[in-house]
């Protein structure tokens, strides 16, 4: 699962950081951004990334889901 | 009632649409349900006074989808809509790209980061304003407790001193609730309106006009509080938002101008004073009307994410405000043809009791999930103060609930609400 913010969608509410923190960073105006370490999700976020997806009142966040085969990551 | 008389009945309560009336708040779920399903852009009738809204030509947009779809498009739906008693206040009147430059100053004064950085003061200062309510059997929610304890808040931040505090609510009183429920409100700018030799009625009452003259007055005098202010942290900066406006730059260019710094305060004023107030006033009544809930809340206290998201259902549940627009050319939007200057309404009270967002949307359920309410607004203009708004509520209602679990409305002094951008004036409790 890889997860990225539209910069142009975001507008700041911060759903994102309270759902998951460790993805999803804000930079110093208060807008998300994924952190890099995490722009392929660890199997232990990937709940939380799906439930911050959901909850992003301006649905800035994409989720690609890995193709069948590939390994998680 | 069939259906051809459902929707005449959709149709004349367009055409009477008055948000600030206590008519109305009483059905006031009922009627945008209704015109929801009958006529989700409705054309607002002359009969229709907007509080302060400008009423002629709006239209009233009651679907959630609509509303962000309008909320987003910020070319064809403007935010400078009417009737400023001086200019239009920075950011929330300005439309991009001027908009996104004096955000751009303003946001990094309110990330999350920066009211972490306030979390024990506020705790401090709830628990000082709830010892003194709660030493009483009885008490106006309200007076003790949801307007000092923004407002002392904000007072701190901006830098207003703080033996100003009842001037400064008396002047947002009379600007912002003269004529929708609020009575103190009205009282006040009664007063100032006899004072400016304009016409009163024995019961307070005035015309639109009449209450235009008053607040424009208000609006003078605070730009000339405002005014001393910056002169004042011109002299000598302190740690405060005045002395940060005053050293902002726009656009990396300049410094901000006169203009710029008093409109941007005169926002700070109109956004700060009121809406947390008022959300706890609501949120408040509702818990002391339904035990059950208060109680379900209660449990959760102690689990933040549970905590956050119940959070958001209240603020979706108790939305306050009506968000405005002027659509800036001739279009066609679902059917409806919408004229430059047209206004329109976007009640964040009916959009976040769609049901086609939100399912059973007139439940209050804290673990509600998805949950995009639009009780921070949408687009680029939600809410700047939103982290600030959130860690309030939150720490004011845990507060609050573990030294008073059980209360109830007064046995005998029923609560005051206001409406337009809504809220409750009075809320006398005592302990259950």
């Amino acid at each position: 699962m890889k997860v990225t913010i539209d910069p142009k969608r975001c507008q700041g509410h911060g759903m994102c950081n309270m759902v998951c923190p460790e993805v999803f960073r804000y930079d110093d105006e208060g807008f998300g951004y994924v952190a890099p370490e995490y722009e392929n999700v660890p199997a232990a976020f990937q709940d939380a990334v799906r439930l911050a997806e959901i909850q992003c009142p301006e649905r800035a966040i994409v989720i690609t889901e890995a193709e069948p085969g590939e390994s998680p990551g | 009632m069939n259906e051809r008389q459902r929707r005449n009945r959709a149709v004349s309560a367009a055409r009477e649409f008055n948000p600030a009336t206590r008519e109305f708040l009483e059905h006031e779920f009922e009627t945008y349900a209704l015109l929801r399903e009958e006529l989700p852009i409705a054309r607002v009738g002359s009969r229709s006074a907007l509080a302060g809204q400008g009423g002629d030509g709006a239209w009233l947009v009651t679907r959630y989808d609509y509303a962000c779809e309008m909320l987003s498009n910020t070319a064809d739906f403007s935010s400078q809509t009417s009737n400023y008693p001086v200019r239009p206040w920075i950011p929330q009147a300005i439309d991009p790209p001027a908009h996104t430059a004096y955000r751009r100053i303003l946001n990094k004064w309110f990330t999350p980061d920066a009211m972490n950085a306030l979390e024990p003061h506020l705790r401090q200062y709830a628990a000082e304003l709830l010892e003194k309510m709660t030493a009483k059997d009885e008490f106006d929610f309200i007076a003790d407790f949801a307007d000092p304890f923004p407002t002392g808040i904000f007072c701190e931040l901006m830098g207003y001193p703080m033996e100003d505090y009842q001037q400064l609510m008396d002047w947002k009183n009379m600007l912002m609730h003269a004529g929708d429920g609020h009575s103190r409100g009205r009282k006040l700018a009664a007063a100032r309106a006899r004072e400016l030799g304009l016409a009163v009625g024995d019961d307070d009452g005035m015309t639109d006009e009449v209450r235009m003259q008053v607040a424009g007055s208000v609006a003078f005098a605070l730009y000339e509080y405002f005014g001393k202010l910056l002169d004042a942290r011109r002299q000598q900066p302190r740690d405060d938002m005045i002395s940060r406006l005053l050293a902002a730059s726009y656009e990396g260019e300049r410094p901000l101008t006169q203009e710029e710094l008093l409109d941007t305060m005169f926002l700070f004023f109109m956004a700060g004073l009121d809406t947390v107030a008022s959300a706890l006033g609501l949120i408040v009544k509702g818990f002391a009307e339904d035990p059950v809930k208060r109680r379900e809340f209660i449990e959760l206290m102690d689990d933040p994410q549970r905590m956050s998201l119940a959070i958001e259902e209240l603020v979706r549940y108790h939305a306050i405000v009506l968000l405005p627009r002027r659509v800036t050319r001739d279009l066609e939007f679902e059917g409806a043809c919408l004229r430059s200057g047209d206004q329109v309404i976007c009640p964040t009270q009916a959009c976040n009791r769609d049901p086609e967002q939100f399912e059973n949307p007139d439940e209050l359920r804290y673990d509600r999930v998805p949950n995009r309410h639009m009780g921070f607004g949408h687009g680029p203009h939600r809410c700047l103060g939103i982290h600030l708004a959130r860690r309030e509520l939150r720490i004011a209602l845990e507060l609050l609930h573990r030294k008073l679990p059980d209360y109830r409305l007064h046995r005998s002094r029923p609560p005051e609400l206001f409406g337009g951008m809504k809220g409750v004036s009075e809320l006398w409790l005592e302990r259950a």
